[in-house]
C-alpha cells in the first residue's frame, strides 16, 4: 500500500487566542482535491502549512513522504512543490516574464536557458505569451493571478497548492484554468481551496469541507451532494423551517433543510450539501 | 489593531521557523545578481542621479582646480543612487508581500540578500570605476585638477560606492522603511556624519591612504556580514563581522593624520 502523498493528521495552530486549526486530519494522493469552507475556515492557514511557509503547533503533517518540520525534509519538499498563495505579491515593476523568471532562479533552475524556456512554457500554457514584456502593474487582477499560476507551475512539481486561484478570473479563464489543472492532476497532487462550488463539482475527485478549523467533511462531490438528498425542495413561497432559502431565477425559492410533507423535492447540488453543512455562515458569504 | 499587529508578529515568527538551514548555492545567488544589477542600473532613481552625476563632471571639466565639482558628482550620482536603489531593492520582497511565496521555494532568504549585495557591486561599483577612469582621464586636461586625480582617488571611488551599497542592504535589512535611505542620506549631511562614513580623501589631504582604503574593505565586510547576519546568525558570520568591525575602528581611528586633514 503506498504512502498518500499528503498526510494530515490532527493539526492544530492558533494565533494568540484565535484557534485557526482545531485537529484537522484527512490523506490525499493523485488527483484534485477540494478544500471548501467559508472565510476563517482554517483553509489557509492549512495550506501555507503544506506550502512548509508556517508550522503546526500540535499534529503531524508529511508531504510527499517527507516531514516538513525537519529542514532537510523540508527542503525536499520545496524542491517538488508548486505553490499559489491567496494573496499573491508580485514586483509590480517587473515584467511577467521576468517575475516567473525570478521565481525560477529561487526555485534553483541555474541553466539561463533552460530556464527561459521552461519560464516561456509556463506563460504559454496559462495563455500569457503575448503580454510577457507588459510589466505586471500594467496586467489586469485576472492575468496576475494567471503569473501566479505560471509561477507555480514551473518545474512541473508533483505537488501542486493553490489557494483560491480562479478567484478574479472570468467565466473563459476559469476553464481554461480548469484544463490546466485537470492536465496536471492525472499523476500529481493537487490541493485546491476555493469558494467556488462549481470549480469542486467539476474538477475534484475528493473534497473536504472545513469550518471553524475543523474538518466536516471527507469525501466525493457526489457523497456531499448526497448530504442534502431529501432535503433541498422548491416552493413558491420561503420556508419558515427551512435552513437556508433564496429566491431563484424563475421566481421560485430554494429551501434547504428538513423538507415538510409533499414537497417538490429536487435533485441536490454539491452546493447544496456544503451549504447544508456549513449553514448560514456560508450562505451568507455565497449571498455577499 | 494591537491583537492583529500582536498576531502579525506571531505569524512571522512562525513563519521564521520555517526557514531554510542551508547555505545559499554560488549558482542561485549569480544568476538573481544578473536580475538585480539589472534593476539597480535601471532604476529610475539611479538614472536621476546618474544624469547629475553626469552634470557635475561635465561642470568639474574647467572649474579653475575646484575638485569638489568632482568629488560631488560622484558623491551624488553613483553614491547617493547606488545607496537608495540597492535599499529599495533590498526592500521589494517585503514592499510587495512575495515574502509568503519565496518561503515555498528551496533557496534561503540570504539569496536575495547576498544578490543585492553583489548587485550592487556589479552594477554601480563597476560603473564607478569606469567612470573613475574616464573622469580622470578626462580632467587630467585640467592642470589644477590633474595633480588631485591618483591612482587611491581611482580606487576609493569604487570602494566608497561599494560601502555604501552594502551599508544599504544592511539597512534595508534591518530598517526595512523606503524612508530609510533618504533620511540617512539627509542625516550624514545635516549631522556631521558625513566624515564617519566611507567618503572618498584626495591624497592631498593628508589621510593615511593605505588606512583610510582598509577602513573601507572592512566596512564593507561589516556592512556585508550585518545584511547577511539579518537572515541567519552563523558563527563565522559573526566572527567575521566582529573581526572587520576592530579592523574598521581601528583604521578609522588611526587614517586621519597628525593635526587633522588638510
Amino acid at each position: 500500500m503506498s504512502i498518500p502523498t499528503v498526510q494530515v493528521s490532527g493539526i492544530e495552530k492558533s494565533f494568540l487566542r484565535t484557534r485557526a486549526l482545531a485537529g484537522v486530519t484527512f490523506d490525499a494522493d493523485a488527483g484534485i482535491t477540494g478544500m471548501l469552507g467559508p472565510n476563517g475556515a482554517g483553509k489557509t492557514t492549512l495550506l501555507r502549512m503544506m506550502a512548509t511557509v508556517l508550522a503546526p503547533d500540535a499534529g503531524q503533517l508529511r508531504m510527499l513522504g517527507w516531514d516538513p518540520g525537519k529542514p532537510d525534509e523540508r527542503l525536499a519538499i520545496r524542491r517538488r512543490l508548486g505553490y499559489m498563495p491567496q494573496e499573491p505579491g508580485f514586483h509590480r515593476n517587473f515584467t511577467a516574464f521576468e517575475f516567473v523568471d525570478y521565481v525560477a532562479i529561487l526555485k534553483e533552475m541555474v541553466d539561463r536557458r533552460a530556464r527561459h524556456d521552461e519560464v516561456r512554457r509556463v506563460l504559454e500554457l496559462v495563455g500569457l505569451e503575448g503580454v510577457s514584456g507588459r510589466k505586471i502593474k500594467a496586467l489586469s487582477g485576472g492575468m496576475r493571478r494567471r503569473v501566479a499560476l505560471a509561477q507555480a507551475l514551473l518545474g512541473d512539481p508533483d505537488l501542486l497548492v493553490l489557494d483560491e486561484p480562479t478567484a478574479g478570473l472570468d467565466p473563459e479563464q476559469r476553464l481554461r484554468f480548469r484544463e490546466i489543472v485537470s492536465e496536471r492532476s492525472t499523476d500529481r497532487t493537487v490541493i485546491l481551496s476555493t469558494h467556488q462550488t462549481e470549480d469542486v463539482a467539476a474538477l475534484c475527485p475528493r473534497v473536504v469541507v472545513m469550518n471553524e478549523g475543523r474538518t466536516l467533511f471527507d469525501g466525493t462531490p457526489k457523497e456531499l451532494a448526497d448530504v442534502a438528498r431529501g432535503r433541498v425542495w422548491l416552493a413558491a413561497e420561503r420556508a419558515p423551517d427551512a435552513h437556508l432559502s433564496w429566491r431563484t431565477g424563475d421566481g421560485r425559492h430554494r429551501n434547504i433543510g428538513s423538507a415538510p410533507s409533499g414537497a417538490e423535492l429536487v435533485e441536490p447540488t454539491v452546493e447544496d450539501g456544503y451549504l447544508l453543512l456549513v449553514g448560514t455562515k456560508a450562505f451568507d458569504e455565497e449571498a455577499a | 489593531m494591537v491583537t492583529s499587529v500582536r498576531a502579525s508578529v506571531r505569524e512571522a515568527r512562525a513563519l521564521a521557523t520555517q526557514a531554510s538551514d542551508r547555505l545559499p548555492s554560488p549558482r542561485v545567488v549569480l544568476a538573481l545578481a544578473g536580475i538585480e544589477t539589472r534593476k539597480i542600473l535601471v532604476h529610475p532613481v539611479f538614472l536621476g542621479t546618474m544624469g547629475v552625476c553626469a552634470l557635475f563632471i561635465t561642470r568639474a571639466v574647467g572649474s579653475n582646480g575646484n575638485i569638489g565639482w568632482l568629488v560631488g558628482g560622484i558623491a551624488v550620482g553613483l553614491v547617493a543612487g547606488g545607496f537608495i536603489s540597492a535599499s529599495l531593492a533590498t526592500q521589494r520582497a517585503r514592499r510587495d508581500r512575495v515574502l509568503e511565496l519565496f518561503g515555498s521555494l528551496p533557496a534561503p532568504a540570504e539569496t536575495r540578500t547576498a544578490a543585492v549585495l553583489l548587485g550592487g557591486l556589479f552594477g554601480p561599483v563597476v560603473l564607478a570605476s569606469l567612470l573613475g577612469v574616464i573622469g580622470g582621464a578626462a580632467l587630467e586636461a585640467d592642470a589644477k585638477i590633474a595633480p588631485y586625480v591618483d591612482l587611491s582617488l581611482l580606487v576609493q571611488i569604487p570602494l566608497t560606492v561599494a560601502a555604501m551599497c552594502a551599508l544599504a542592504v544592511a539597512l534595508g535589512r534591518w530598517i526595512p522603511s523606503p524612508v530609510t535611505a533618504p533620511v540617512v542620506l539627509v542625516a550624514q549631511v545635516m549631522t556631521g556624519l558625513v566624515w564617519v562614513i566611507p567618503w572618498v580623501a584626495p591624497t592631498s589631504s593628508g589621510i593615511r591612504m593605505g588606512r583610510h582604503v582598509t577602513y573601507l574593505v572592512s566596512f564593507i565586510v561589516v556592512a556585508s556580514a550585518a545584511a547577511l547576519v539579518r537572515d541567519r546568525r552563523t558563527l563565522l558570520r559573526l566572527i567575521v563581522a566582529g573581526l572587520a568591525l576592530a579592523l574598521m575602528a581601528g583604521a578609522a581611528a588611526t587614517q586621519l593624520p597628525p593635526g587633522g586633514l588638510r
